[in-house]
């Protein structure tokens, strides 16, 4: 008898660690991998923090003594580094080209150097240079090739130092013919504060401080960005984010970080469909946010072209707020409509039934908040509805997260997110399928994750005995997760979690109340994804967001 | 009859051998199917599973996470399982094998 797709046997030893994991199994691989980070963090992190202030002595603090007796004497130096030595002007920007020196560059600090009649010049007129430089920059990035100039990126990098020099919170790199922008270009503008007018004649005070917490607005549209930079989404003080006119296929889950977004424009791109996590952030009440969708190639519940197949005077007739309050049961009077429906004209399609549903979420809606003012509480209400119409089939994954063959052949073709009527139609069944509890596959990698570097050990993996290719790419992706903006968060229980165990879509209505009839500008398609079989549990029709 | 017995024996493949619940030890379809009396695995005669990729230490783990899946499985908040790090590859293997 043999076992199917039986790994080979691991290397047999008395004691069951694991023989060729040497690399990452041990303890003190923690300490390695801190350092890792701490590296990576410093890339970016560190440069611009300081203030535009250098001291050039060289003494590191090694020799305190000696330090004393002889005081070395400092020289400041001010304003961007490549302002200072007029003479090394030239070489300086040439080596400006290469965005590995860019990244290491600073925007204040300059490593002093030797010639004094340089860096005092610098004192004098830094920024009205650094102005005359960048003009240049474009003059001669215009006249000639572009191999000994600076690319778009690091003529964006220069424009994001610039803004964090003046304290200028619109940082504006539309335009710029980026087709891709690194962590590095961004990471400064954490360093961005708003420019403060008070004197500075005494130390600013908690109350003072606050004021200088910017609200950066930041512009990359007209660009063929195809991804964005994970720091975007850390630099939390991002009021304003176009990604207008990009070629952006997806939208992480992670613009959720940016809690103080008051507007996000992500038009123009190749989304077909938005995280669950933006729903979330359209919901939040009482802030005013404008987010800006259309156009882009989104998916559809269902064909809804063409005019409402419920005829207008029955069904769509907005009803009157006497009327929905002696709607005791909104459920079936909604119930009732679709039986006259069936009744008079036959099989109700998918698109009537999302009509009845929206209608069905108003009147719920509106009762709710009738409720609401009659106990006196006050709402702040989104300008805009937010109904939930209908889901696509739940798509189940096995616990390494390949997915479980769907029944039926409905599913074929680039219908697979279709609305249909029942979601959970195709839901595992035995023992403990509707579980929360996570697999031992998500526990173990869970535990692989935090505990190993698996950056160490990706390299190698191919050479581990008995690594299917579900779990390599398990791996993969669990090492992906550390550098890059965590684990996913389950859109039902809020845990977080490595391998989806199932996702779908949801289309929820989003315009105002006076639209009648649904129109696919009104429909927004979100993917939910969750950590296990029992939180697929798709929306119930008449579900709402006030 | 032994075949309709509530409880299954797992042996690994340094011998230990393991005694649980039926039911819980199912949430593996690879082991369910080795023990389905209708299947055509030797393993069904005598409610006994043999598994030639587990090791005790593993195979241990495996039999503690079945019986937490048990108790968790309707509940809504789930504590997290621990076990040593030392094993978390090999149970992710022998996970990724059970399909647990
Ligand atoms: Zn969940």
């Amino acid at each position: 008898m043999s076992l199917p797709s039986s790994p080979p046997l691991l290397p047999e030893q008395d004691l069951p660690t694991l023989p060729t994991f040497a690399p990452i199994a041990s303890a003190s691989n923690a300490g390695l991998r801190a350092l890792n980070r701490k590296r990576q963090l410093s890339d970016y992190g560190s440069p611009s923090s300081d203030p535009p202030l250098f001291s050039d002595t060289t003494s590191d603090g090694g020799d305190a003594s000696h330090y004393e007796e002889q005081p070395r004497r400092k020289r400041l130096v001010r304003g961007p580094w490549w302002n200072v030595g007029k003479g090394r002007g030239q070489s300086l920007r040439r080596s400006m080209a290469k965005t590995e020196r860019l990244r290491n560059g600073d925007s204040g600090v300059w490593m002093g150097s030797d010639e004094s009649e340089a860096s005092s010049d610098c004192l004098i007129s830094s920024q009205q240079r650094m102005q005359e430089l960048a003009m240049q920059d474009m003059a001669d990035e215009e006249m000639s090739s572009d191999e000994t100039l600076p690319n778009a990126e690091a003529l964006a990098a220069r424009l994001v130092h610039g803004c964090v020099d003046k304290g200028k919170e619109v940082v504006d790199l539309s335009d710029r013919g980026l087709i891709h922008l690194s962590n590095a270009t961004l990471a400064p503008l954490h360093q961005l504060i708003r420019p403060s007018f008070v004197g500075v004649t005494h130390p600013p005070s908690e109350d003072e401080f606050s004021p200088l917490t910017p609200s950066i607005q930041l512009f990359l549209s007209r660009n063929q960005l195809t991804a964005l930079p994970l720091e975007l989404f850390n630099l939390t003080n991002i009021s304003v984010l176009s990604l207008r006119n990009n070629d952006l296929q997806h939208l992480s889950p992670a613009i959720a970080r940016l809690n103080k977004l008051k507007e996000l424009n992500i038009a123009g791109n190749n989304i077909s469909y938005l995280p669950w996590e933006l729903l979330e952030l359209l919901d939040r009440r009482g802030k005013h946010r404008q987010i800006t969708v259309r156009p882009n190639p989104l998916i559809e519940p269902c064909d809804l072209s063409g005019p409402s197949p419920l005829p207008k005077a029955n069904f769509t007739r907005v009803m009157q707020t006497e009327e929905l309050a002696r709607c005791t049961d909104t459920r079936d009077t909604v119930n009732n409509l679709r039986c006259k429906y069936v009744a008079e004209q036959g099989t109700l399609s998918m698109r009537g039934e999302l009509e009845l549903r929206l209608k069905l979420g108003r009147m719920l809606r509106i009762q709710y908040l009738q409720e609401a003012s009659k106990a006196g509480r006050e709402l702040k209400l989104c300008r805009e509805e937010l109904i939930y119409l209908a889901s696509s089939a739940v798509q189940y994954f096995r616990g390494d997260g390949t997915p479980l063959r769907r029944t039926g052949s409905q599913h074929a073709g680039g219908e697979e997110f279709a609305a249909c009527l029942d979601p959970t139609a195709t839901a595992p069944s035995g023992s403990g399928s509707a579980s929360t509890a996570p697999s031992l596959f998500e526990l173990a990698l869970h535990s692989l994750q935090t505990n190993f570097n698996l950056q160490d050990f990706l390299p190698k993996m191919s050479t581990f005995p008995g690594i299917s290719s579900s779990l390599a790419s398990a791996i993969r992706l669990a090492a992906a997760n550390t550098h890059g903006l965590g684990n996913e968060t389950c859109s039902t229980c809020g845990k977080h979690f490595i391998i989806a165990r199932a996702e779908w879509m949801e289309y929820w209505f989003h315009g105002w109340s006076s639209q009648r009839e649904l129109t696919s500008e009104a429909v927004l398609p979100f993917l939910r994804r969750v950590c296990s079989w029992g939180c697929a549990r798709p929306s119930e029709a008449g579900e709402f967001r006030c | 009859m032994a075949s309709s017995s509530d409880y299954v024996t797992l042996v690994s493949n340094d011998g230990f051998s393991f005694v649980v619940q039926r039911s819980a030890a199912c949430i593996s379809p690879v082991i369910k199917r080795m023990l389905d009396p209708k299947g055509a695995f030797m393993e069904a005669r005598d409610n006994t599973c043999t598994l030639q990729n587990i090791n005790g230490m593993v195979l241990e783990k495996v039999c503690e996470y079945v019986y937490y899946h048990e108790k968790h499985k309707d509940a809504r908040d789930v504590p997290d399982m621990d076990f040593p790090t030392e094993l978390c590859l090999e149970l992710l293997m022998a996970s990724d094998y059970l399909n647990i």
